[in-house]
């Protein structure tokens, strides 16, 4: 048995914090739902979006740093940045995208794995990025009438992170609903017959590639803003395993499975982190990734809820009810 | 309808066609019957803009089609089944019709395509809701042909129809074939294995060796050439 450390109280700051990084994990994680759940290609560097989205925004702030935080100006630039991160993110996803996405699976697995490891690389070479140090992100922005306190700054990020994600979400789910839905589905499903029936398949790949760049670059923009500075450390691979790995247990192609996944691994990791099972369990992080994928893979090799939404797991509860 | 001439593919260091020209008219049914390995894959690939040619040319009611990516070709009335079906095995029968009319316009037209092709394919519309992987093999060459129909083509190209079916269903396949060439007035371009069954539903027919043309005739001629009964009709 282990008792909760006496020092660990589930503060609502604590709380707060963990939600942050659940909508940040989220986010990623559905950007890079949509390039592999929905579009079917195999990307191993998602990480690299992030950082070019986290260092355009950590740039530009960067620029700013004698705006007095949470006036008009500090919130027009922390808007600009985002505007920046996503086009900038884009853009790396469409010089990737676009030569990568005719090749094979595999090869688009190392083509993407190789630009995660050539942005941090280059990164740690660009003085003006803070090289191999980290980054300082001026704090741009606060709660309007607000106090600079932790709380109520944490509390904002709080608000902005479920807005950017629900902004994620409605579009991805738009696109995956919208007429040519059931297209992007059919390029997934077998390419080959997808283009004898005249759907464009490149240009489909290279859309949702672009489009899931651009999204793990808005969640870019919105970790540098939180964390007030960025390092190259902090786009490792280990952080592109993490988001692959929130993908497949909430499913591919399940965007609610994606959100409880990133719940789930993000709560998991706080938890034992904070000590509050005691010393000998928060070594148990460094093995928790790769337990739960064992785990995944042996009970639910499809994910949580594999390709539906939790509301369709009610629904078709619903139907197997009435027919019976 | 159909002119490819002196067309030249290769795959790599590997030359599939040396210089193939043959031909398909309107209302045609032409069946391309070889050996393994002959290029008669090649040569629908080639058409359909699935591969581009090295040389030579394709075209299409008069149209240089060739090196044209595959999915422009469909709106201009080709439709290619290929080389073992290739059906959404994920997705349902009436999800795979649909995505069939992925270039029709409107739904009232896509109705009324799903219901002329499930008038073709009676068993198609038994198992409207099933998943297209559940389907028997031969279901599922009538799920393929039946997909490539939604569009309405002007031309279509079959690659080996008969590819694992038992001769019964492969019998009923080839009057399907023969129907929507009579009903539908589809120009057929027919590759085959099966050579007498091929010669006997064609008009036409091509032989194809090693990547070149060694014979072409009309059906009922080649079926009576000797050549092609020694080759491939098993007789002696
Ligand atoms: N993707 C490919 N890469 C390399 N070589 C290929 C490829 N596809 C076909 N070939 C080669 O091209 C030649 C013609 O192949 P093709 O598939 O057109 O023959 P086929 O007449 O359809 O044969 P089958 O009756 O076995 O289907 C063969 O020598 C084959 O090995
Ligand atoms: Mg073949």
């Amino acid at each position: 048995m282990w008792t909760l450390a006496a020092e660990f109280q589930f503060s609502w700051l604590w709380v707060a914090e963990v939600l942050v990084g659940v909508a940040l994990y989220a986010m990623l994680a559905a950007s890079l739902n949509l390039v592999t759940g929905f579009g079917g290609m195999f990307s191993l560097g998602h990480h690299g979006f992030f950082a070019v989205g986290a260092y355009a925004a950590g740039w530009m702030a960067s620029l700013a740093a004698s705006v007095e935080p949470g006036s008009a100006a500090g919130w027009a630039v922390f808007a600009a940045s985002a505007v920046f991160a996503v086009a900038a993110s884009a853009a790396a996803g469409l010089l990737v995208g676009l030569p990568c996405l005719r090749l094979r699976g595999d090869y688009l697995a190392i083509a993407t794995l190789a630009f995660g490891e050539i942005v941090r690389i280059v990164i740690q070479n660009t003085p003006a990025l803070g090289g191999s140090l980290e980054l300082n992100v001026p704090r741009l922005v606060m709660r309007p009438r607000g106090l600079a306190e932790v709380e109520s700054f944490r509390e904002l990020f709080l608000v902005v992170g479920v807005a950017a994600l629900a902004v994620v979400l409605v579009v991805i789910r738009n696109i995956v609903r919208s007429a040519h839905g059931r297209a992007v589905v059919s390029v997934r499903e077998d390419e080959i017959a997808s283009e004898l029936l005249g759907v464009p398949t490149t240009r489909y790949k290279v859309r949702a590639f672009v489009l899931g760049a651009a999204f793990a670059g808005l969640a870019g923009w919105y970790y540098a803003h939180y964390t007030g500075s960025i390092a190259p450390a902090n786009f490792d691979m280990l952080v592109g395993i993490k988001i692959l790995l929130i993908v497949v247990l909430g499913g591919l192609g399940s965007l609610t499975g994606t959100v409880l996944a990133a719940a789930v691994l993000v709560g998991l990791e706080r938890l034992l982190q904070s000590g509050v099972f005691g010393e000998d369990l928060k070594r148990w992080m460094q093995v928790e990734y790769a337990l739960i994928l064992i785990l995944v893979m042996l009970l639910r090799p499809h994910g949580l809820l594999g390709r539906f939404e939790l509301g369709d797991l009610f629904r078709r509860r619903a139907r197997g009810g009435r027919a019976a | 309808m159909l002119v490819v001439e002196d067309l030249v593919v290769a795959y790599g260091a590997v030359v599939a066609l040396h210089g193939v020209s043959l031909e398909a008219k309107q209302g045609e049914i032409v069946t391309l019957i070889g050996a393994n390995g002959a290029g008669k894959s090649t040569t629908l690939r080639a058409v359909s803009g699935m591969v581009a040619p090295r040389r030579g040319s394709v075209r299409l009611d008069g149209r240089e089609v060739g090196g044209v990516p595959a999915h422009r070709l469909v709106r201009r009335g080709l439709a290619h089944v290929p080389e073992g079906r290739r059906i959404f095995t994920g997705l349902s029968v009436r999800e795979n019709l649909e995505l069939g009319a992925y270039t029709v316009r409107g739904r009232a037209e896509v109705a009324a395509r799903l219901e002329r092709v499930l008038a073709l394919f009676p068993r198609l519309a038994e198992r409207i809701a099933q998943s297209g992987g559940t389907l028997s093999g031969g279901e599922q060459q009538m799920l393929a042909i039946g997909r490539a129909m939604m569009a309405r083509p002007r031309l279509l190209l079959l690659d080996e129809p008969s590819l694992g079916l038992a001769p019964l269903l492969v019998r009923e396949i080839f009057r399907e074939i023969a129907r929507i060439n009579r009903e539908e007035g589809t120009t057929i371009l027919l590759v085959e294995q099966n050579a007498h069954l091929a010669l006997s539903t064609a008009h036409r027919g091509y032989v194809l060796e090693t990547g070149r043309v060694a014979l072409a005739d009309a059906a009922p001629a080649l079926l009576e050439s000797p050549r092609v009964r020694a080759a491939y009709l098993g007789a002696t």
